[in-house]
């Protein structure tokens, strides 16, 4: 069921219509989680055993490391006058050690789970390729993988709530179909955003009463987000999609036009199905967390990533960066860099300082990068974006001097439009990672875009990859409207919604009606448009 | 119920109704086969003496408002371009609902296509259901044919917009159609034609020959289901092949063909006209009355229904249905407009080739023809 067809409209319609009339008091998400398992089951019931484990395995590991830690408790509270300091302090380490254990045998099954059917093929089809250098004769086979629906998005979201449970900020659940919801919940489950459990499971079980501002105003980001999805991002992809069929025989200006044009696609389908995602939720009196904060918008690319995708950024700080930056590992390796000679200069004292955050950074964005899918190239998009945040923190003091030399004044216009299109041309050399079929192709586009630029030939063919003139006129419009929605936005610190609140009902209303006459009239779907799924529904 | 219940009540419904109102009247494909089909549902009830169901042979060669003028029956011409046999018992049953005639004329010439499991053949099968069903109204018989020969995307067929929104294309087509709705009338009566004619080199003579080629299973099976669809229909019916020019062999197994179905049908106990062999009896000229092998350009239409009509009422001997007097009015401003029309062939037989159908430009010119 695609959000983008009029089954998951009746489907939504019914959800909200089911939440608010049943009188189930109290047992309101009963109604929510019976939802997210049909849409689960429609989506592909093949999968669903995938979901019910990490459900299960999550729940009962979670509870187990809570005993645990009961347990712990209880003892050392019963033993106090008895156990002195050391006793007390090697009991609660073997504790530690036994929750630590439940928690890596959870993190295992499921990374597991996401890692055989997300990366074996990819594993085992570079192996091959290093076995075939090597001339062993040895192979490993392919095998016909499906993805479960949001394997990548529920997985995360349920090993972030173990850790939280093993860290103890926050309690395990103890009614699993509510567990059940926090995990499936069906407007996140296609693509995020990346709840976590104290921001999120306390609004799904609690019953809540229809409001017509929230419903207003959910239905204005629903709106908003198929304007973004239906009527840019699916008329774009036509255009991306004919051009990477047949990659190798364009040149560096059409590459260009499509990495650009990558740039706004991308961003439209993922942020609008993420809006459509919010929408719904705030409609049931859901605030899902925001995705997105005008990412374009940024004047480094350490800033883009606190506005892109913002719930795997979170997630990804909270769970692999702090763990890592701050292990005894990263620790003892800044220590004796400080004490070696190198670490006396000023530049090794530095070094030495933020080399734990650097060196975090670039394995995290690996992993973002793998994240995106099972691909070579998206381990250099990783690499890249990494690479390029480690550099930005190594050679600060550099650029600081370099800056306060040059008589820079941050504050002024002209240098923070340099800094947001420095931004944005460093963003759009990782989407070339992207858009490319390869890794080695990625790289000859790079050679085409320097060295192969040819307008005419660009302007001759333009029209040929799917699109008529009157659809990137379209796309140019929608963007128009896109940039404006922006700057008010980040220049209020508003929603647009709650600006449109202070206006009369009438222009309100005309508003509303032309988007939607729009968005029916411009938006690509139905059988004659193949529209795309969105995105970031494979991961 | 409070007033502000009813006012956000209103505002949601209006936010639906209005943008559905305005993509479903100007988000359509429209062409012949709309304005055509449009035509049929404006007639005045039960007001039809005969109705033609066939594809391009029927809407090329016969002209409904040149009948009327002469023999004063009235007709119609619901035929579809490349039209399946599958699709005629319901095209029969819609009839039924909005008109009782007298007498069925049915082509059959598209009956001995084979169709294939090839992406072409099944995309080109839909695009001809889509042709009819864009303009058909919403009723049980609608849902049950789209039930049975649409695959996917049901919801398209009773929604058009879902497949033709977004195309500039369109509009000058929903002005066509809003032309014709104001009109009230389709003054052509679903007749298209032309001025082009096309050269061959050898004509092969059959108008003797009887021999028999054969159809595909798939190709009588249909044939089969329609014959017994139509033994249990109130009305009398006739079974035609509109005339071809057979110049090649393709098109001489493709007659021979007809023919297999011409006996299939008389062996049913119905009656068939095969004019394939009746050339020199409709006063064709195989020169100038034809735009292609299989169709009749604007003079050939003229010679056809000019010798159909005569035979309808000399073989059928029926009283034609007294028309209201805005009715009649209404048919006879469509003979006018016939006449106008034949003219205007006349004007532009020899200019380049052109396709004229009831849109608003030809009306104007031939409304200058006055």
């Amino acid at each position: 069921m695609a959000y983008t067809s009029i089954y998951f409209l009746v489907f939504i319609a019914s959800t909200i219509l089911a939440y608010f009339v049943i009188p189930l008091g109290k047992h309101k998400w009963v109604v929510l989680l019976i939802s997210s398992y049909v849409f689960y089951l429609v989506a592909g019931y093949r999968y669903i055993i995938f979901i019910l484990i990490t459900t299960i395995s999550t729940y009962a590991f979670a509870r187990w490391i809570e005993s645990i830690s009961v347990s712990s408790k209880a003892k050392v509270n019963e033993h106090k006058k008895e156990w002195n300091r050391e006793t007390k302090k090697q009991f609660k380490a073997k504790t530690k050690r036994n929750m630590r254990l439940a928690m890596t045998m959870c993190l295992l099954l499921n990374f597991g789970i996401l890692a055989f059917l997300k990366y074996y093929n990819f594993f085992a089809g570079s192996l091959n390729d290093i076995f075939n250098v090597c001339g062993n004769g040895l192979s490993l086979p392919t095998l016909k993988l499906l993805l479960p629906l949001g394997i990548s998005f529920y997985t995360f979201q349920s090993m972030g709530y173990l850790v939280d449970v093993y860290r103890g900020k926050i309690s395990a659940e103890r009614n699993i179909a509510k567990f059940a919801l926090f995990v499936s919940f069906f407007p996140q489950i296609i693509q995020g955003p990346i709840s976590f459990y104290d921001q999120l499971a306390h609004q799904l079980y609690e019953p809540h009463k229809m409001e017509f501002t929230r419903f207003k105003h959910g239905c204005e980001l629903i709106l908003w987000g198929f304007f973004k999805k239906l009527v840019i991002a699916d008329r774009a992809v036509i255009v991306i999609n004919n051009v990477v069929a047949d990659y190798s025989s364009h040149n560096g200006t059409t590459l260009t036009f499509i990495v650009l044009l990558y740039a706004v696609q991308l961003y439209m389908d993922f942020s609008g199905g993420i809006d459509i995602s919010r929408g719904i939720a705030q409609i049931l009196g859901i605030d899902m967390a925001e995705n997105f904060r005008r990412p374009y918008f940024s004047k480094s690319i350490n800033e883009y990533w606190r506005r892109w995708h913002i719930t795997l950024g979170t997630w990804m700080k909270e769970y692999v960066f702090f763990p890592l930056s701050l292990s005894s590992v990263f620790l003892s390796v800044s220590k004796k860099m400080k004490a070696s000679k190198f670490g006396k200069t000023a530049v090794g004292l530095y070094i030495s300082k933020v080399l734990p955050t650097a060196v975090a950074s670039l394995i995290v964005f690996i992993i973002v990068g793998v994240w995106h899918g099972a691909s070579w190239k998206y381990v250099a998009f990783g690499l890249w974006n990494g690479g390029i945040i480690m550099l930005s923190i190594l050679v600060k003091p550099l650029f600081d001097v370099l800056k306060s030399r040059l008589r820079i004044n941050p504050k002024r216009i002209p240098w923070q439009f340099f800094q947001i299109l420095r931004t944005f041309f460093v963003v759009c050399i990782g989407y070339v990672f992207d858009v490319a079929p390869s890794c080695k192709q990625a790289i000859q586009s790079f050679v085409l875009i320097c060295c192969g630029q040819n307008i005419s030939e660009f302007k001759e063919h333009i029209f040929k990859f799917g699109l008529q003139p009157f659809d990137y006129l379209i796309i140019f419009f929608g963007l128009i409207v896109l940039i404006t929605v922006s700057i008010i936005q980040e220049k209020t610190g508003q929603q647009i919604r709650n600006l449109l609140d202070k206006r009369s009902f009438w222009m309100r209303y005309l508003i509303v009606l032309v988007g939607i006459t729009l968005i029916l009239t411009f938006g690509i779907y139905g059988p004659g448009y193949n529209a795309s799924d969105f995105v970031y529904a494979q991961f | 119920m409070k007033k502000v219940y009813i006012k956000r009540l209103l505002t949601i419904v209006s936010l639906i109704v209005i943008p559905l109102v305005f993509v479903m009247t100007t988000q359509n494909r429209v062409d012949h086969n709309t304005l055509r089909i449009q035509g049929f549902y404006q007639e005045e009830r039960n007001s039809l003496d005969v109705v033609f169901i066939g594809s391009s042979h029927v809407y090329t060669g016969y002209a409904p408002g040149y009948a009327y003028g002469k023999f004063g029956y009235t007709s119609y011409n619901i035929s579809v371009e490349s039209n399946r046999l599958d699709f005629y018992q319901y095209q029969i049953k819609e009839v039924f609902s909005y008109q009782n005639p007298k007498l069925f004329v049915i082509d059959v010439s598209e009956g001995i296509r084979e169709e294939s499991d090839n992406e072409d053949d099944k995309a080109q099968f839909i695009a001809t259901l889509r042709k009819y069903t864009d303009s058909m109204p919403l009723s049980m018989n609608k849902v049950e044919l789209v039930n049975e020969f649409a695959d996917k995307e049901k919801m398209s067929f009773f929604f058009p917009f879902i497949m033709y929104h977004g195309q500039l294309s369109n509009i000058g087509g929903v002005r066509s159609r809003v032309a014709q709705d104001l009109r009230g009338t389709a003054y052509l009566k679903g007749e298209v034609s032309t001025n082009h004619i096309t050269n061959y080199s050898t004509l092969q003579d059959v108008s003797n020959d009887y021999s028999i080629g054969r159809i595909s299973a798939q190709a009588e099976n249909r044939l089969n289901k329609l014959l017994s669809y139509c033994r249990n229909i109130d009305a009398k019916v006739l079974f035609v092949i509109f005339p071809h020019r057979i110049t090649c062999d393709r098109e001489y197994t493709e007659f021979i063909n007809r023919n297999y179905m011409e006996q299939k049908i008389l062996a049913a106990g119905f009656d068939i006209i095969n004019f394939d062999r009746m050339l020199d009896e409709l006063q064709l000229n195989p020169e100038s009355d034809y735009y292609d092998n299989e169709h009749l350009n604007a003079q050939g239409q003229k010679k056809m229904t000019e010798y159909f009509g005569a035979l309808i009422m000399d073989k059928y001997q029926f009283t034609p249905i007294v028309q209201s007097a805005s009715n009649q009015e209404r048919w006879e401003k469509s003979y006018r407009y016939i006449k106008l029309f034949q003219d205007y062939f006349q004007l532009h037989k020899n200019d380049a080739e052109t396709w004229w159908y009831e849109k608003p430009s030809l009306i104007r010119e031939l409304d200058a023809l006055k």
